[in-house]
C-alpha cells in the first residue's frame, strides 16, 4: 500500500504543489507566457508553442457571454480577428468553460456557433478542465491576452475601456488589444499592458 | 413575442414607462410607438426583468425647493441571485446609473452600501446577494415646476450561475411641496444611508505591501468593538487578488488583516482606496468605514502568525478554560493512548500498597509532578516556538520522524523490560515481592512523565476547546490551562494515594504481579507497533525498516546485558557491558530517521469520498452551495483513527453525507502543515482530532465532539445540510435560466 521509493513520492508531492502554486499565480506581462496545448472544436490539437516568431492573440470566450455576445453580434471581434489575421497575427479563442456548466456548448455546437457569427479565429479551442484559463489567470470572458513573436506575455486585460454590455459603447471605447497590436507591430512597446477584464466570470469547474 | 407583450402588459399595469434597450432593440420602432402612447406622468412601480425587479423610489412623496432630495434604485434579484458593487471583483459589471433631470438639478455619485463577497470557484466577486437600494442625492434648486420627472436609465448584471445583463428607464414623477416622508420608504432609505460605509470617523489605518506580494492593513483593536471578522473592498482595479482569503491576525494592541496583493500592487501609484467591514462592528458604532491609506512597501513577509482570531474564535472564558482542562485531563486517562500506561500505574500502587500512607502519598505526589514538569515542558516549547513564528499546535511533538523513533524505542525499551528480557538494579528485587517504598520514587516520577508523553498526541473531550484557548492566550495564562490538564491527569492516582482506604481495597501482591506485568508489555507492544506506522506514514516504509532494524539491535543489546550482567564473573559482567553498549548504540546510528522534518501531506493517500482538504476548497464547495465536512486528523491521534473506523467510515454515515450533497475532506496533520495549523486556529483549536461541519455560504462551521458517534454526526449533517437542493429549486420563478440566448 505504502509506496516503495518514499522519498520519490515525496519530490512528487512537493513538484505537484510547487505547479500548483504557479497555476493560482497568474502571469502578468513580462513574464514567459506558459505553453499549453488544447484541442481545437475541429479536432486538431494546437500547441502555443508551435507559433513562436508571430504575434498570439488569445481571447477568453464563452458563447452563452452577454458580454461576448456583444462585440460578436455587433461585429466587433470578427473584425478584429480578420484584420490581424491579414498581418500574420494567430489568434486563439479559448473557451474553458466546465462540461457541467449549462454554457458548456460541445466541438459541433461550437463550431455551428462560431460559424453562425462568421467568426474567423485561427483555432477556436476546448479547455474544459480550465488548467489553461487558471494558468493564465484569465477571469472573465472575454479576457485578451497577447503573446509576442519571443513567447513573452505583453498585454492581459480587457478588451476595451468600456465596461458595458452595450453595443452602442463599442464605438466610442479604446479598443486595448487594436492599440496594443498597433504598437507592437510599430516597434514600440505596448503603452497600456496590463488592463482591466470586464464580462462573465469563466465558468471552471468547482 | 412573448417577451414584448409580457413588457406591455406590465408597462399597462404598473403605469410605468419602461423601454428596454437592448433586448428588444430588434423591435425598437414598437417600443417607441409604445412609448409614445404610454408617455403620460407615472409613478415608477416595480419594473420585472429576467430574474430582478428594480424601482425608482425616494425618501419623500413631493420635492422641495432649495432642499435636498434622495432618491434610490431599488435591485431586488431572484433568490441565490446578485448584482454588483462599484468594483465587482473578478468579473461581473457595477450597476449604472444616468440621471435625466430637470434644468438647475444636479445628482450626486450612488453611495454603495458595503458589499459581499461573493465566491464563484476561484474566482471572487464583490456584490449583493439579495435585495440592494443604491442611494442618490440630489440638489434642488430654488425655482422648480410643479411636477419634477425623476428620470433614470439604469443598466445592471445580475447573475447566479449565469448572467444576465438588463436595462432600463425608470421615472418617478414627483410634486413640488413641503417635504414629507414616504410612508414606505423613508424609513428603509434611512436604515441604508447610517449603515452606509463611514467616510468621517474611520480608525487610523495603515498598509504595507510585504515583498510585492502581501497586504498588511493594521489598525488599532480599541477601533473595533471585538476582534472577529474583516474584510477588505478595494475600490480600483490591480491592488489586490480578490479570490484570496483574508486573514486577521492579532499583534499586541494591534489588528492586523492579510491578504494577497494583486502580481504588479508594488507598482501601482497612491493610495489603497476601499472598504473596511468588520464584524461584529467598529468601536464608532459603525460596520463598515471608508479607508484610504498610504502604501508603505517593505522588502520580506512577515512570519506566519502566532495567532489567529477569526468569527470562530474560542469564546471561552479563563475560569471554564480551567475547568475544561481539568476534566479533560481526568478523562485523558481513558483515551486509547494513554490505557497501557494506566496498567503500570496501578500496578505500582499494588506494590506500594503496604508501605506506609506517608509514602503512598509521595508516590502520589512525585507522579503528578512528573506529569506537571513534562507537560510544562512540551507546553513551554510549544509556546516558545509559536511565539517564534511556527506554526504549530498540541501534538506537534509527533510531527517529528525523530521523536516518533525515540518514542517508539523508549516503548520497546519498556515493554522488554515488563516481558523480562532484562531488569535494572533493584527492580529485580521489587519483581520478587519484597516491597521497598523508597526505591519507587525514581520510577513514579518517570511513570508521570512517561505517561504524559504517550498521553500528549490525544485530545480528549472538551480538552481540545481548552487547549485552543490556551494556545492564544498570554503564556502564564496558557501555562495556567497546562497545569489544570497536567492536575486534571494525575487526579485520579492523587486521590488514590491520599485515601489509604481505597488502596487497601486493591488485592494484595504476590507473583500474579509479575504474570500481569509480563501481560501488560503486550499493549505496549502494539504502542509500538503505532508509532511505527505513524513514521511510515511521515517518510516511508525505508526509514520503518531502519527503525525495526535498529530496535531489533538495541533489543539484542539488552538482552545480552540481562543475561550476563548479573554473572558473577567480573570480567563477563564487564564485557556483556561493553557488548550490550555496543549494540545499543549501533541500533541508535541504524534506526535514526535521515529524511529530516517532512512537511506538507503525509504520504496516506485519501481514499473513497475523502478528498485532500484544502482552504481554497472549502470555500470553493461552500460558493457553490454545498456544506464541507472536514475530518482534521493525523496518523499519531489514536482518537482520530477510532473515530474514522468506528463511525465517519461506517456505511450509514457515508450514505447520509452522499444523500446530503456533503463534500467530505480530510486534513492531515500527521506531518508539519502551517495551512492546517492555521485552519485549525480560526476554529479556536490546537489540536487533532476537529471535526467541522460547514453550512453551505459563509455561515459560522459547527464543530463536533472529540469522541464521535454516529448518532452525533447524522443528526449534525441533518441539521446544517438541510433539505436536499435540487435543480428545479435553484429557480423558483419557473423562468428558464436559458434566457441569456
Amino acid at each position: 500500500m505504502l509506496p516503495f521509493v518514499p522519498l520519490r513520492s515525496l519530490a512528487a508531492v512537493c513538484l505537484a504543489m510547487i505547479l500548483a502554486a504557479g497555476a493560482r499565480a497568474a502571469v502578468e506581462p513580462g513574464n514567459a507566457a506558459p505553453d499549453f496545448t488544447l484541442t481545437r472544436v475541429d479536432g486538431k490539437a494546437v500547441s502555443l508553442s508551435e507559433f513562436r516568431g508571430k504575434y498570439v492573440v488569445l481571447e477568453w470566450f464563452n458563447s452563452e457571454c452577454p458580454f461576448v455576445r456583444k462585440h460578436y453580434e455587433s461585429g466587433n471581434m470578427q473584425a478584429l480577428q480578420t484584420a490581424y489575421r491579414k498581418r500574420d497575427v494567430v489568434w486563439l479563442t479559448i473557451n474553458s468553460t466546465n462540461p457541467d456548466h449549462s454554457n458548456f456548448r460541445d466541438p459541433e455546437r461550437s463550431t455551428e456557433i462560431m460559424a453562425n457569427w462568421k467568426g474567423n479565429p485561427t483555432g477556436l479551442l476546448l479547455d474544459p478542465d480550465g488548467t489553461v484559463g487558471q494558468a493564465y489567470g484569465a477571469r472573465t470572458t472575454p479576457h485578451m491576452y497577447i503573446v509576442d513573436p519571443r513567447g513573452t506575455l505583453v498585454y492581459r486585460g480587457g478588451i476595451d475601456d468600456k465596461p458595458s454590455f452595450s453595443q452602442r459603447d463599442i464605438p466610442v471605447a479604446k479598443n486595448y488589444v487594436a492599440a496594443a497590436l498597433d504598437e507592437l507591430m510599430a516597434g514600440q512597446s505596448v503603452s497600456e499592458a496590463d488592463t482591466r477584464p470586464y464580462g462573465c466570470s469563466v465558468k471552471y469547474r468547482y | 413575442m412573448a417577451r414584448l407583450w409580457h413588457t406591455f402588459r406590465s408597462a399597462i399595469r404598473f403605469g410605468a414607462i419602461v423601454i428596454t434597450t437592448m433586448q428588444l432593440a430588434k423591435y425598437s420602432l414598437v417600443a417607441l410607438v409604445l412609448t409614445g402612447v404610454l408617455s403620460l406622468p407615472a409613478a415608477a412601480n416595480p419594473v420585472r426583468r429576467d430574474h430582478i425587479d428594480v424601482e425608482l423610489i425616494a425618501s419623500t412623496t413631493s420635492v422641495q425647493p432649495g432642499r435636498t432630495l434622495t432618491v434610490a434604485l431599488r435591485l431586488k434579484p431572484d433568490e441565490h441571485w446578485h448584482t454588483y458593487w462599484k468594483n465587482p471583483g473578478d468579473s461581473g459589471l457595477a450597476t449604472q446609473i444616468d440621471w435625466q433631470l430637470p434644468e438647475g438639478f444636479r445628482a450626486g455619485p450612488i453611495q454603495w452600501p458595503a458589499p459581499q463577497r461573493i465566491d464563484v470557484g476561484p474566482l471572487a466577486n464583490y456584490g449583493y446577494d439579495g435585495e440592494v437600494l443604491l442611494l442618490t442625492d440630489i440638489e434642488v434648486p430654488d425655482s422648480i415646476p410643479a411636477n419634477v420627472p425623476i428620470r433614470a436609465a439604469a443598466s445592471w448584471l445580475v447573475c447566479e450561475e449565469i448572467c444576465i445583463p438588463g436595462d432600463a428607464e425608470l421615472v418617478l414623477d414627483l410634486p413640488a411641496g413641503p417635504a414629507a416622508a414616504d410612508p414606505v420608504w423613508a424609513a428603509r432609505i434611512a436604515k441604508v444611508r447610517a449603515a452606509l460605509p463611514d467616510a468621517a470617523n474611520g480608525p487610523e489605518v495603515e498598509a504595507v505591501l510585504a515583498a510585492g506580494q502581501q497586504w498588511i492593513l493594521s489598525l488599532p483593536r480599541s477601533a473595533l468593538r471585538d476582534v472577529g471578522q474583516l474584510s477588505f473592498f478595494p475600490e480600483e482595479e490591480g491592488w489586490i487578488e480578490y479570490a484570496s482569503r483574508q486573514q486577521v491576525v492579532e499583534q499586541g494592541d494591534t489588528v492586523q488583516l492579510r491578504f494577497a496583493a494583486a502580481a504588479g500592487a508594488a507598482g501601482k501609484q497612491g493610495r489603497l482606496n476601499g472598504v473596511l467591514v468588520a464584524m461584529p462592528g467598529f468601536a464608532n458604532g459603525s460596520s463598515s468605514v471608508v479607508v484610504s491609506p498610504a502604501v508603505t512597501l517593505t522588502d520580506t513577509l512577515p512570519a506566519p502568525p502566532p495567532s489567529v482570531a477569526s468569527a470562530a474564535r474560542s469564546s471561552l472564558t479563563l475560569a471554564v478554560a480551567l475547568a475544561f482542562a481539568f476534566i479533560g485531563g481526568v478523562i485523558l486517562n481513558l483515551m486509547p493512548c494513554v490505557f497501557p500506561v494506566v496498567g503500570i500505574k496501578v500496578l505500582t500502587f499494588v506494590e506500594n500498597s503496604r508501605s506506609s500512607p506517608a509514602s503512598l502519598r509521595s508516590h502520589g505526589l512525585l507522579f503528578a509532578l512528573g506529569v506537571l514538569v513534562c507537560f510544562w515542558a512540551v507546553a513551554g516549547a510549544l509556546l516558545a516556538l509559536r511565539a517564534g513564528g511556527a506554526t504549530l499546535g498540541w501534538g506537534f511533538q509527533l510531527q517529528s520522524p525523530l521523536v516518533v523513533s525515540a518514542l517508539a524505542l523508549l516503548f520497546f525499551v519498556l515493554a522488554l523490560n515488563m516481558s523480562g528480557v532484562f531488569e535494572l538494579g533493584s527492580r529485580a528485587q521489587q519483581l520478587a515481592g519484597s516491597v521497598r517504598a523508597q526505591s519507587g520514587y525514581a520510577d513514579a516520577f518517570l511513570s508521570g512523565v512517561i505517561a504524559t508523553l504517550v498521553a500528549t498526541p490525544c485530545t480528549a473531550p472538551f480538552m481540545g476547546a481548552a487547549l485552543g484557548f490556551a494556545i492564544t492566550q498570554s503564556a502564564p495564562l496558557a501555562m495556567a490551562v497546562f497545569t489544570a490538564l497536567a492536575l486534571g491527569m494525575a487526579a485520579p492516582y492523587l486521590v488514590l494515594s491520599f485515601s489509604p482506604k481505597l488502596v487497601g481495597r486493591l488485592p494484595k501482591p504476590g507473583t500474579w504481579m509479575v504474570s500481569l506485568k509480563q501481560a501488560l508489555a503486550f499493549p505496549l507492544y502494539l504502542t509500538v507497533v503505532w508509532l511505527v506506522w505513524v513514521l511510515g506514514r511521515q517518510i516511508g516504509v525505508d526509514a520503518v525498516a531502519r527503525l525495526m532494524i535498529g530496535m531489533t539491535m538495541f533489543g539484542a543489546g539488552l538482552w545480552v546485558y540481562g543475561r550476563w550482567n548479573t554473572s558473577s564473573a567480573a570480567r563477563v559482567r564487564m564485557t556483556a557491558r561493553a557488548m550490550a553498549m555496543l549494540l545499543a548504540l549501533t541500533g541508535v546510528v541504524l534506526g535514526w530517521p535521515h529524511d529530516s522534518v517532512p512537511q506538507g501531506s503525509s504520504l496516506a493517500t485519501t481514499s473513497g469520498n475523502w478528498k485532500t482538504w484544502s482552504p481554497d476548497a472549502v470555500a470553493a464547495a461552500r460558493g457553490s452551495g454545498q456544506p464541507v465536512f472536514v475530518d482534521f486528523t493525523a496518523a499519531w491521534c489514536v482518537t482520530c483513527q477510532v473515530n474514522k473506523r468506528l463511525v465517519l467510515n461506517r456505511d450509514t454515515v457515508q450514505a447520509r453525507f452522499r444523500e446530503r450533497n456533503v463534500v467530505t475532506m480530510v486534513a492531515d496533520w500527521t506531518n508539519r502543515d502551517p495551512q492546517i495549523s492555521l485552519a485549525l486556529d480560526a476554529l479556536g483549536r490546537s489540536g487533532v482530532p476537529v471535526y467541522a461541519l460547514y453550512p453551505p455560504g459563509n455561515g459560522a462551521p459547527m464543530l463536533l465532539p472529540e469522541l464521535l458517534t454516529e448518532a452525533i454526526v447524522l443528526e449534525a449533517i441533518d441539521q446544517i445540510a438541510g433539505p436536499v437542493r435540487t435543480a428545479a429549486s435553484r429557480d423558483p420563478s419557473g423562468i428558464s435560466i436559458d434566457q441569456e440566448k
